[in-house]
């Protein structure tokens, strides 16, 4: 089951579309990283799926049903933590909690808080207001707002902000936790992708507004290792013959003529098998490419020419 | 709804600005008694006395066979005797706009420290929560201005006990209670109002001025003369006092002792102005309700 799906989700400022036909498919039990420029959309679909803002149009579902207004059940499974912590500067960290418990009709809500307090490691600062704590602090007391509930769908927009590697290491291992324990699901969108690719399972990548592609971490781990580029005397024939006798390496066509082969970086091979066909190698390089890479690549170019893997 | 209650006056609680605004309506209205009780002392008469001798340059004592001399007190110019208890509440914090003004920055801070500080994110707010989250504002600002008015109301007479003030007339209590809570609604149409206000533009500075200007009065005196000119071109513009809240605040300025002679105006003749009171605070809350949930339902709240 997929815990969200949008179909067609648009959102509209006067002329300007923020968010444009958007489908996003979340499997449930998923930790999906959500990458994409500033602007490109991310925070105002995480809002639109919130009912912070109203889509112009398009279908939001969650856990399978329509979002819709008279399920009192819905508005308790998700949590966020969208943009910066909504927090109040004027009370401290434990009140701001317990506004929250409260509001959201939790049973036994000073126990909640209390514990909540401790896994997000603001314990010792409970009784601090909030303007007083670091920006890392106000951070995990916007996670632990976000927590409160036990949600099913967690969305964190830019959670990392502001946090020392250790804060965002026991973020990591929180996130993972929940995921793997409670089968939470996680919808993250981050700038730092080597945090995401170290604890995502899948990826939608969304540029002005519309989701480019969806893809697994199995197939970013594929796409965005090292891969080959080719230049051919013959690139379509050379195009055709690779794709026969090695299916499961990834191809995708530039300017015309510079072939690129994803999912191996053994040139000897490729070299061989275009000979054994006649067709001579103009140019045959190996590009080591990082998954910031990939994704800059992915961002700017859309998916035209992207062939995923088949499983 | 109840939950929303309960967290907003969590916070509420917790809150500086209400304690502060709490502080300065007892403060004002302890001074307001102090500063009568002084008015009301020989010491006062003897001040102004003795500016009066100063500036007409003849002594106001006369010393003769049998007359004061100096050691004699002089009599106090006013009593410590109050005509009615709501009628100097009336004069003292209603009229005077202190709970109105009060009232309705309480209600716009309140209001806008959700959006401000990006805390409505944590709330439920898909349609049920939005309609929940409005009513529930709704409710909480009224409860503020019962609230700020019980404060006020037990200042003042507290205060004025306890400096050995009186009243003239002792009303009965359902005419203070009635008169009361024709008070509290009043508070509570410029409340919701000025709610209306804070929610359509979501600005601190909007939303206190707003306060200010209807709170106070002063919109309700301009549009009353503004009316008043016009009616000397059109006669049936005479009519629109009695629809307006400004009119309401005349007859509650003058305290109990007027709430069941009959309206003035032709469109409530034949009903007390207790009930006159009632139908435009009713209807003025109803509106500025109505208004703020059609323009702020779908509106985004992020």
């Amino acid at each position: 089951m997929l815990a969200l799906e949008t179909r067609s989700l648009t959102k509209a400022y006067g002329h300007k579309r923020a968010v444009s036909d958007l489908n996003m498919h979340v499997p449930e039990g998923s930790i999906y990283g959500f990458v994409g420029k500033n602007g490109a959309g991310k925070s105002t679909v995480m809002k639109m799926i919130d009912h912070l803002v109203r889509p112009s149009s398009g279908c939001i579902y969650l856990f399978g049903q329509e979002n819709s207004a008279e399920e009192l059940q819905i508005p308790r499974r998700v949590g966020s933590l969208i943009e910066d912590p909504g927090v109040l500067p004027d009370m401290s960290a434990q009140d701001n909690l317990m506004c929250k418990a409260l509001a959201i009709g939790l049973v036994n809500p000073k126990e909640q808080c209390s514990k909540m307090l401790e896994a997000i490691g603001l314990k010792e600062v409970a009784s601090k207001r909030v303007k007083k704590l670091s920006l890392g602090m106000r951070q995990r007391l916007g996670v632990g707002l976000a927590l409160l509930g036990s949600p099913d769908l967690l969305l964190l927009d830019e959670p990392f902000n502001g946090l020392d590697p250790e804060g965002t290491r026991e973020l990591r291992a929180l996130i993972v936790h929940l995921n793997k324990e409670q089968g939470v699901t996680v919808v993250i969108s981050s700038h730092v992708l080597d945090q995401l690719d170290r604890i995502a399972t899948d990826y939608g990548i969304i540029a002005d507004g519309t989701m480019v592609a969806e893809l697994c971490a199995d197939e970013v781990d594929r796409m965005c290792g090292d891969s080959l580029r080719l230049r051919a005397d013959k690139p379509e024939q050379a195009l055709v013959k690779l794709q026969e006798a090695f299916p499961s390496f990834i191809y995708s066509v530039e300017s015309g003529d510079i072939i690129h082969i994803g999912g191996t970086s053994d040139a000897d091979l490729v070299a061989i098998a275009l000979k054994q066909e006649g067709i001579a190698v103009l140019e045959l390089s190996v590009i080591k490419r990082d998954i910031e890479d990939f994704f800059i690549e992915m961002m700017e170019r859309g998916d035209h020419d992207v062939q995923p893997a088949e499983s | 709804m109840f939950n929303l209650l309960r967290a907003d006056l969590y916070r509420l609680v917790h809150a500086r600005y209400f304690w502060v605004i709490t502080a300065i309506a007892i403060a004002a209205l302890v001074s307001v008694a102090l500063l009568l009780n002084w008015i009301a002392s020989p010491e006062f008469a003897q001040t102004v006395n003795d500016s009066i001798a100063q500036n007409e340059q003849t002594s106001v004592l006369e010393v003769d066979n049998g007359a004061l001399d100096e050691s004699d007190e002089i009599a106090p110019l006013n009593s410590k005797v109050m005509s009615s208890f709501t009628y100097d509440c009336g004069q003292i914090f209603f009229d005077s706009s202190l709970v109105g003004i009060l009232g309705s920055l309480i209600a716009a801070f309140l209001i806008l420290s959700d959006f401000k500080k990006g805390y409505i994110k944590n709330l439920p707010l898909d349609n049920r929560g939005r309609r929940n989250y409005f009513a529930e504002k709704l409710i909480l600002v009224a409860c503020l201005q019962a609230y700020l008015i019980a404060v006020c109301a037990l200042a003042s007479l507290l205060s004025f006990l306890a400096l050995d003030f009186s009243f003239e007339t002792i009303e009965p209590v359902e005419d203070v209670a009635l008169w009361l809570f024709l008070v509290w609604l009043y508070s509570t149409a410029m409340a919701y109002i000025v709610s209306c206000i804070a929610w359509l533009s979501r600005s601190e500075a909007v939303s206190s001025m707003a306060a200010l200007i209807l709170s106070s009065g002063i919109l309700g005196v301009i549009v009353l003369q503004i009316i008043g000119w016009l009616a000397n071109i059109l006669p049936a513009a005479e009519q629109i006092p009695q629809f307006l809240l400004a009119s309401v605040r005349i007859e509650l300025s003058n305290g109990a002792s007027d709430l069941w002679i009959m309206c003035a105006g032709e469109a409530f003749l034949m009903i007390p102005i207790w009930a006159h009171a009632l139908i435009i605070c009713i209807a003025f809350s109803l509106i500025a309700a109505i208004i703020s949930w059609i323009l702020c339902r779908k509106r985004d709240m992020a």
